[in-house]
């Protein structure tokens, strides 16, 4: 997740993307973001004995 | 309430501790834990695992030379240092009575044993990403692994933390600690942590094992120890990526780390999203411009310099050769249009005044 909006970030502060190839990137940092706070959202501290498990 | 000065209280604290015959002349027995010089007096640690009791050689400490893990009994008395605001054990005789057992040197052996092998030193593994799955190798039943389990509630880790519960003390634990750590393999875990609370050198001994420093040392991804409250170091320490105190200070660290990480995310796209902001700017300031300039050479705005158009026909003509006397022509103005009949045309038409010409024009 993080390495990859690393990576937008590298491109955008290039300067070599033009208008259109930056706002699609920004599409595709929004969703990684939205996803991994809303995957982050849903999680809750839980415990697993792995004995139990197994 | 009567408050008295620092002075004051600690003359107090001297006059109990100093001269105390339970604390005056006595005999003490423990194991040197680090010792260092300066000048002729001879600053040390003694401890018992769980203790720590300050000593000092006064002016002929210089003939001493101690060992860190010697064993050695003491006789001095307990004195205040007002200054410093602390006690230490003034030694007036010592005896040098060897290691601790064999354990000093079994901890010897098995630590040269893994640099040898290159167990040790493990290569670092970092902790950079955010800890979802946590592994945990504990006692289930052990005060640590709810310290562990408060800090995390109490810095919302949300997290699915694998406890491998093991023994963690005595002979018998070995293979128990060595099974949980292999288990912990087929698990896909961010981090492990090792904890347990703190205990006697005999307690902590587990640690010191050379599987069990082995099969730890073999982990693919970070792992944190809070091996606590011991005040001598275990070898586990070496085979680890953060070696922490204790486990709640394990425990505080992964969660700084899970925050920090969540921090970074929101960081990471507000970022993006400013450098977007910032190229869509420039594209409006150049957009701007080449509109500016579009409309310096438009159309109308050279209809507005006094250019006409001309049509005949709804066709323009470009050029008065193609338009003959009695011709009718739509002439178009930037504000409007006019239909004029020609009434002469050649190349010398309008270049002299003459009283053909609308007095309107003059």
């Amino acid at each position: 997740m993080l390495e990859r909006l690393k990576e937008i970030i590298s491109i955008l502060e290039s300067g070599d993307v033009d208008l259109e190839t930056a706002v699609e990137l920004y599409r595709e940092g929004k969703k990684i973001y939205e996803e991994a706070i809303e995957k982050i959202e849903k999680l809750k501290l839980e415990i697993k004995d792995v004995e139990d498990e197994e | 309430m009567e408050y008295m000065s620092i002075s004051e209280i600690t003359e107090i604290i001297s006059d109990r501790i100093d001269g105390d015959p339970y604390l005056t002349d006595v005999g003490v027995v423990g194991e040197v834990s680090d010792a260092r010089r300066r000048g002729n007096h001879l600053f040390f640690n003694l401890t018992d695992g769980i203790s720590r009791l300050p000593c000092v050689i006064f002016g002929w400490g210089v003939n001493v030379d101690l060992e860190i893990g010697e064993m050695v009994r003491v006789i001095g008395s307990v004195r205040v240092y007002k200054p410093g605001g602390y006690y230490s054990f003034n030694v007036s005789s010592i005896e040098r009575i060897g290691r601790f057992g064999d354990r000093f040197e079994i901890f010897k052996r098995t630590l040269e044993r893994l640099y040898s092998e290159g167990i040790l030193p493990r290569k670092k593994r970092e902790l950079d990403k955010m800890p979802l799955r946590i592994g945990l190798i504990t006692s289930r039943d052990s005060a640590a692994l709810r310290d562990v389990l408060g800090i995390f509630e109490r810095n919302d880790v949300r997290a699915k933390v694998f406890l491998f519960h093991t023994r963690v003390q005595g002979g018998e634990a070995v293979d128990e600690m060595i099974s949980a750590v292999e288990r912990s393999k087929n698990y896909d875990l961010d981090v492990l942590m090792i904890v347990r609370g703190g205990g006697s050198k005999d307690d902590l001994w587990i640690f010191n094992d050379y599987e069990v420093v082995r099969s730890i040392a073999d982990l693919p991804f970070p792992i944190v120890s809070g091996i606590g409250h011991s005040i001598d170091s275990v070898i586990l320490e070496k085979a680890v990526d953060y070696n922490m105190i204790t486990p709640t200070a394990a425990a505080q660290l992964v969660a700084d780390i899970f925050r920090r990480k969540r921090e970074e995310l929101e960081e990471l796209f507000k970022r993006i999203r400013d450098k977007v902001l910032d190229k869509i700017e420039s594209f409006k300031g150049e957009l701007e411009y080449l509109g500016k300039r579009l409309e310096s050479v438009s159309y109308e705005s050279v209809l507005r310099r006094g250019f006409v158009v001309v049509e005949r026909d709804r066709r323009i003509i470009r050029s008065s050769r193609r338009i003959g006397v009695k011709d009718e022509l739509i002439l178009r103005f930037f504000d409007g249009n006019v239909k004029v009949i020609v009434v002469e045309s050649g190349e010398d038409v309008g270049e002299t005044q003459g009283d053909n010409l609308d007095p309107r024009e003059r």
